[in-house]
């Protein structure tokens, strides 16, 4: 009973937001095409308190800090944006072109390529898109091999077994892979460097080596936390320590 | 000039003199016997008239000044004087030729002169010959000597060195040939005077005129024994030029121009050697930190950033001021280390130092220019300089403090190298970002996803519990089922004998009709509850295809059809006789215990 109630809120509120924001132009968009982007990151901010999140409103919120020069804000804002909708490509675009503006030229190292498969299926499609097909299939398996048992003849019994497999089989790689992109989502492993330029230090101490020298924009892995420092690794798996301070999480 | 109007003089005189007599040529030398290097003087005296002279070959002599003419009037006797100054080439006994006369026609010939050279050498030098004018320039009136400040000293200790000339007769000119060569110094020269000044100054009981004509600060660039060379030294000398003494021995006259206080001045030059210096040069003491690079004395440091905070692109200098005493003129500027991100050009730098007797004092400032590329707190090196302090013989190490520079962002572009950009990435530079989303604006709140709530958990799982929970009722009731037709089957035959033993009673009645539908209706209920079939589709086609199915022979299934057929044909059949009756009645009892035998088999 719970979960068909909160389905319904959720339905109820998605609509609601959606016809509320629709009928006027949001401020932010106004002051924008103004060319008042202080007074437009504002605007946008007051959209996304209370933890509320929304691609086009972090896409948005990093053009107008790409506007104003902010690139570690920018770039942090395209990357909540292209986490929300992986496939956008105004988004990817636009993620590309800040990126150029960074002083750190990080060469990639790839991932291993099922990982990479992984990561291009789970973002097929929306999570909660995927989490109903998971649900969907699940009862058709559900229904279809119950079928399977109770049909007399063989042939009948042949046809619902294999397609009762085959939806388990759908309804558990979509699981999986819902699973991936909820993980990818709900990570805190990966940060945008914000001071213009910051040593990393080979251990989580004042006084330990320099390593390299970061710049403001550079995205990092996060990989462990002590006290105030943080281990990061970079793309080309180089690892340090940082002030928490200096980074913030995607 | 001076020296030429006494000779001018003094040939007069001689000129004069020999006018009384008749024309001759005399050649006469003030040495007869020289040292190399030493310098003599010819004189070709032509008495009783003027003219053309012609002066023999000096070819193994060098001529170093000459002719000089001169007129003398000595009492009315005219003579002319034609001077040569020359040295000689090599040892060894030398004749110089005679000179002629042309004079009206006559010629007449001078005498020649044989000059003994020798060795150079100081006793020699200072003029054997009693009341020749080279006493006055014996070596004690006139020496060269090198002093030092000290002469044991560490690698790149400062050391002072004087050249000076000790004189007691008057100079008029000259100094050391060359500039001292000091292998192994390093040298500056100390601040003086193009000329040296006069000083006296008294040595050993005696006053001397002194000059100074070298005063160097050196710095010793090895260790070991060096030498401060001798040195070769030229000066002019003046000195009084007496008559030669051999003439008018007994002139009273010439005697008293003979009298110093009249004599003319004439100026020589005299070589001078000076003494050599060795110096003991001590290695530094080992264990001297990795930064010092051999300053030695005694430093202090400054250093400091122009300003603490500056924008990006934007220059700021580090200035590292040291002052003090010591080789300062040979610090290098400081090999310091800047973080990458900021670019540091070659210092400026700027020589305060004034070089005196006390060595080189003053300061040396080194202006690095420095350019952060990114705005950024960085954190400079300290700057650290070592010195090795000659008072507590030990190594100095200084220590800049920390320089923490703050670096805002600038005006322009942060990013202005291009490095490591590829093809795409340059097409991508010119272009601008893509315009905000305007539509479909979707929202919602963080950790409210679908997937991973409860509502996701139970739909996702309920269709499994409910598959296990229809497939645990289905077996159930397969299981049910199947116990109830076992139970049939087992209490078919039971309940046939039971209707057929009520027939029975029906046949000894004679109730045909009654005793026929209780036969067939045990044969009908045997079959259905033995072979499991629904009472509603009981009928004779579904009997035979379950008995063809089970594999009963088929006679058995025709003669159960024939019975169930018999009996109901009877039924409405009255001619049929109490025998009949009992023969299918019978019948339905061998048929049922066949087909049970068959149905166990």
């Amino acid at each position: 009973m719970r979960t068909i109630k909160s389905l319904i809120f959720l339905i109820i509120f998605a609509v609601s937001s959606l016809s509320s924001f629709a009928n006027k132009e949001l401020e932010g968009n106004v002051l924008y095409r103004k060319g008042d982007y202080k007074a437009a990151i504002e605007a946008y901010k007051l959209l996304l308190k209370d933890g509320q999140e929304s691609s086009e409103i972090h896409y948005n919120l990093g053009n107008c800090y790409y506007k104003t020069n902010d690139l570690s804000n920018c770039i942090l804002q395209y990357e909540r944006a292209l986490k929300l909708s992986p496939k956008d490509e105004d988004i990817q675009f636009n993620l590309k072109l800040a990126n150029l503006k960074v002083v750190d030229k990080i060469q990639t190292v790839d991932k291993i390529f099922f990982k990479r498969w992984l990561e291009t299926l789970s973002r097929l499609f929306a999570i909660d898109t995927a989490a109903t097909y998971t649900i969907l299939f699940m009862w058709l398996a559900a229904i279809i091999l119950a079928l399977y048992i109770a049909a007399g003849s063989s042939l009948l019994k042949r046809i619902f077994f294999y397609s009762g497999l085959t939806l388990l089989l759908l309804s558990i790689t979509m699981l999986i892979l819902t699973n991936y992109r909820n993980n990818d989502l709900t990570s805190t492993s990966s940060g945008i460097i914000f001071s213009p330029t910051v040593y990393i230090k080979s251990a989580p101490d004042d006084k330990s080596t320099d390593l390299f020298i970061l710049h403001e924009g550079t995205k990092v892995q996060i990989l462990d936390a002590v006290g105030s420092w943080k281990k990061i690794r970079l793309m080309n798996n180089n690892e340090g320590w940082i002030k928490s301070e200096t980074l913030e999480v995607i | 000039m001076k020296n030429i109007k006494a000779i001018l003089f003094i040939s007069l005189l001689i000129v004069g003199n020999s006018s009384f007599g008749q024309l001759s040529l005399t050649a006469t030398t003030d040495k007869n016997k020289v040292a190399v290097g030493e310098q003599f003087q010819i004189t070709f005296e032509c008495a009783g008239g003027a003219g053309n002279f012609t002066a023999p070959s000096f070819k193994d002599f060098n001529l170093l000044m000459g002719p000089n003419q001169g007129y003398q009037n000595i009492n009315g006797r005219v003579s002319t004087t034609f001077t040569y100054i020359l040295s000689p080439k090599a040892i060894g006994k030398f004749t110089i030729g005679q000179g002629t006369l042309t004079s009206g026609g006559k010629s007449i010939q001078s005498n020649s002169i044989t000059i003994e050279v020798v060795k150079s050498s100081a006793n020699n030098q200072s003029g054997g010959k009693g009341g020749s004018g080279d006493d006055q320039v014996s070596q004690e009136n006139l020496f060269i000597r090198i002093s030092v400040s000290k002469n044991n000293v560490y690698l790149g200790e400062g050391i002072l060195a004087t050249y000076k000339v000790y004189a007691k007769v008057q100079l008029n000119g000259g100094g050391l040939t060359k500039a001292p060569a000091f292998n192994g110094f390093w040298s500056q020269k100390v601040d003086q005077n193009n000329h040296p000044v006069r000083e006296r100054e008294v040595l050993d009981g005696v006053p001397y005129d002194v000059y100074t004509v070298e005063k160097n600060i050196l710095y010793p660039q090895r260790s070991g024994v060096l030498e401060l060379e001798s040195e070769e030294g030229e000066f002019n000398v003046l000195v009084q030029s007496r008559r030669r003494q051999q003439y008018n021995q007994n002139d009273p006259f010439a005697q008293f121009f003979n009298d110093p206080f009249f004599g003319g001045q004439q100026q020589i030059k005299v070589k001078r050697y000076s003494n050599s210096i060795k110096i003991t040069v001590k290695d530094l003491p080992e264990g001297a930190p990795a930064s010092f690079k051999g300053a030695v004395g005694k430093f202090t440091m400054e250093a400091y950033l122009d300003k603490p905070e500056t924008k990006a692109n934007e220059p700021v200098s580090l200035k590292v001021k040291i002052n003090g005493n010591g080789n300062l003129k040979l610090v290098d500027p400081l090999p310091l280390e800047f973080p990458q991100d900021i670019e540091a050009y070659d210092p400026k730098i700027a020589d305060n130092t004034v070089v005196s007797a006390a060595g080189v004092n003053g300061n040396k400032t080194f202006e690095y220019l420095l350019i952060p590329r990114h705005s950024g707190d960085y954190k400079l090196p300290p700057i650290e300089f070592t010195y090795f302090d000659l008072e507590k013989k030990k190594y100095v190490t200084l220590n800049s403090p920390d320089f923490n520079l703050k670096v805002t962002k600038g005006s322009g572009p942060e990013n202005v190298t291009i490095n490591g950009v590829n093809k795409e990435d340059v097409q991508l530079l010119g272009k601008d970002i893509r315009y905000i989303k305007i539509n479909e604006v979707k929202f919602h709140r963080k950790g409210d996803e679908f997937f991973g709530s409860f509502g996701f958990y139970s739909l996702f799982l309920s269709p499994i519990f409910l598959f296990i929970g229809f497939l645990v009722y289905y077996r159930k009731n397969q299981e049910l089922q199947k116990n109830v037709t076992l139970l049939k089957s087992k209490k078919a035959t039971k309940l046939a004998r039971k209707r057929l033993s009520l027939a029975k009673d029906l046949l000894t009645k004679n109730n045909r009709e009654q005793f026929y539908e209780e036969v067939s209706k045990a044969t009908w209920g045997y079959l259905g509850d033995k072979l499991s079939i629904p009472l509603s589709a009981l009928s004779k086609e579904t009997i035979s295809e379950v008995l063809q199915s089970r594999g009963i022979n088929e006679t058995l299934q025709g003669q159960f059809t024939e019975l169930l057929n018999k009996c109901e044909f009877a039924r409405f059949a009255p001619s049929n006789t109490s025998g009949q009756m009992q023969e299918v009645y019978d019948e339905a009892i061998t048929l049922i215990t066949k087909m049970e035998g068959e149905l166990k088999a």
